[in-house]
């Protein structure tokens, strides 16, 4: 059965170019074209065309340094990776970093609030400074020892209470 | 025997580039600049957009290296890559002014000129640089997945299934695309062509 013309037509540009691999249908169009001589004229219009195109085919215009700027761009942008955006590691220094820094911040924190709580005991060392003439008297009474065992033993009287103990002792040594 | 397959310089430049290795990107750059510009000029028509484009292609390269996968030619991942870039370069040029006055005259029809048809001399007798404006109006008004496939072919020398990788399209489409293109070229072309005694 001779097939039809415009089934053969649908395959003819893919003959001129070799891309037919369907060994009947390559058979098919180059019997056509043997017995067809419009056929072959067309064939013949058709590479003739394409063969025009080599007219706009100009050797593209290369900048003499444009592998070195790319390059140049490619080296500058070496750092982030399009597409992934996972931190690298060049980032975790910066984090360990951050992480020293914040715990210092916290340690000298905790010293600087340590230090006030020393300075807030100040006026009571002081206070009991004042009334250190007065306990070298009422130590006799060893009721410092008492104090001195308390504090021992982590059992921090405040102002209020350390004054009060030291009236007592005052009191009892009058 | 099945021929074996000829080892992909791309895709062994690439992997090097991968691993961090920028000479292999100098070769890489080196190697295919001359297609990748060719290609971006002749749609572009700008010589300074097209330069900048070709940048920003292996630029792209270059940033996709972490997770480039070889599993296909390196010139067709290559040349989607540009043809992307080309397509946004167009689109942004055009974006950008109102109206394209290049080659249109008022009614809209193409003002480039052809040769007269009455005239008798053949293609191959028609002067270089007319017979190139010709073919350059005529390539420029074919739509633009037509006009990246008659490039990719006639250019670039790629295989349908390479192109269909290409653009992102079926092997059959890329045939159908070829066809149309080609039938219109022969069209506009054929009152110059030399008639051959068959």
């Amino acid at each position: 059965m001779n097939p039809e013309p415009s089934d053969i037509r649908d395959h003819l540009i893919a003959y001129l170019d070799g891309e037919i691999r369907d060994e009947v249908l390559r058979l098919r169009v180059e019997n056509a074209l043997a017995e067809d001589p419009e056929l072959r004229r067309e064939a013949q219009r058709l590479a003739q065309s394409w063969n025009a195109l080599d007219a706009a085919s100009p050797e593209p215009c290369i900048p003499a340094d444009f592998t070195a700027q790319v390059v140049r761009r490619a080296r500058l942008e070496r750092g982030p990776v399009d597409g992934s955006h996972r931190p690298r590691l060049v980032g975790w220094p910066l984090v360990a970093a951050a992480v020293v820094l914040i715990g210092l911040a916290v340690w000298l924190l905790r010293i600087r609030s340590d230090g006030a709580l020393h300075e807030k005991s100040l006026p009571l060392t002081r206070q009991a400074g004042m009334l250190e003439a007065d306990l070298e008297v009422v130590r006799s009474l060893h009721l410092l020892e008492d104090l001195d065992w308390l504090e021992e033993n982590g059992l921090r009287l405040d102002l209020g209470h350390r004054l009060e103990m030291l009236s007592l002792a005052q009191a009892q040594y009058e | 025997m099945t021929e074996p397959h000829p080892p992909d310089v791309g895709v062994a430049l690439m992997l090097r580039v991968q691993s961090g290795d920028m000479e292999a990107f100098t070769e890489l750059v080196d190697r295919y600049k001359a297609s990748v510009l060719g290609l971006i000029q002749r749609l572009v028509k700008d010589r300074t957009l097209a330069d900048d484009l070709g940048q920003e292609v292996f630029l792209k390269v270059f940033r996709a290296r972490e997770r480039y996968r070889p599993l296909s030619k390196f010139s067709t991942w290559l040349y989607r890559i540009t043809y992307n870039c080309a397509l946004n370069g167009i689109q942004s040029r055009e974006r950008g002014r109102v109206v394209s006055l290049e080659g249109l005259r008022a009614d809209g029809e193409s003002s480039i000129t052809f040769p007269d048809p009455r005239r008798t001399e053949p293609i191959d007798e028609i002067a270089g640089t007319e017979l190139r404006v010709m073919v350059e109006g005529i390539l420029d008004r074919l739509p633009a997945n037509q006009r990246l496939a008659v490039e990719l072919h006639k250019y670039e020398g790629l295989s349908y299934r390479d192109i269909g990788e290409a653009l992102g399209c079926s092997e059959p489409a890329v045939k159908s695309l070829l066809a149309r293109a080609r039938q219109h070229i022969r069209e506009k072309l054929g009152p110059y062509l030399r008639e051959k005694v068959i």
